[in-house]
């Protein structure tokens, strides 16, 4: 957390801070899922999403969608998508200088709160996906998946460097006895 | 109330891509994953996801 402060008549010095954020934090989330098959085709549609909300003051909703198709009797392809999208901490701040908050020096856990963590602030993450799960035998199951992730702020101070993009690739063995 | 499933459907059913807890453990990774980057938490259908994850907590003092 970054505040300019005047350490003697008109000179500034950017500090930084510890945040400070409060001691408890209440969240609330409901999940629905609903698969539906397309036996004609060999596949199914799913779709999933997600409304959570917390003490915070944030509120979050993603909303995932996948189509399963049977390549064979032993091949299954999973191209998929998921939209996240969240509102700001109602105390996050990318800095303190318009503020009048004077920020201390050991995060104390009571107001005034103040956070400049990116994860609290407004943002959204678009991600798309494919996955090719092959049952190998009836004792071995293999899967790899690669996801493209990207997440960017809406609230248009934060810099967007300050939002990760990803490649996530994972790799599973299953063993059934 | 009369069953909805009539019994040429039901092995559509049974098929594993109408399961939702097929990968309980894919899931898990690629929660924990995404819960290192987005706040949410919790409330996922299938055993397991996030209920490991632990909060980041930003510290600069």
């Amino acid at each position: 957390m970054e505040k300019s402060v005047e350490i003697l008549p008109n000179v500034f010095l950017d500090e930084s801070f510890g945040e400070n954020s409060p001691n408890t934090r209440q969240r609330e989330s409901l999940y629905a899922s609903l698969n539906h098959s397309f036996v004609g085709v060999h596949g199914a549609i799913e779709g999933a999403y997600r409304f959570y909300a917390d003490s915070y003051g944030i509120v979050a909703h993603t909303l995932q969608v996948s189509w399963l198709q049977h390549l064979g009797a032993n091949v299954i392809l999973t191209p998929s998508f998921r939209y996240y999208t969240q509102t700001a901490a109602r105390f996050y701040y990318y800095n303190l200088d318009e503020t009048s908050i004077i920020p201390v020096r050991i995060p104390i856990g009571t107001a005034p709160y103040y956070t400049s963590d990116f994860r609290l602030s407004a943002e959204d993450a678009a991600s798309y996906g494919l996955k090719i799960a092959w049952k190998a035998s009836n004792y071995l199951q293999l899967d790899a998946s690669y996801e493209r992730y990207a997440m960017q702020g809406r609230d248009g101070v934060t810099p967007a460097s300050a939002y990760p993009t990803a490649g996530i690739s994972t790799v599973g063995v299953k063993f059934l006895w | 109330m009369p069953a909805r499933v009539r019994p040429w459907e039901r092995s559509a059913l049974a098929d594993d891509i109408m399961n939702p807890d097929r990968d309980p453990l894919g899931t898990a990774a690629a929660e924990h994953v995404y819960f290192s980057r987005e706040p949410h938490q919790g409330a996922v259908a299938w055993a397991g996801a996030a209920a490991d994850a632990t909060e980041p907590q930003a510290l600069s003092l």
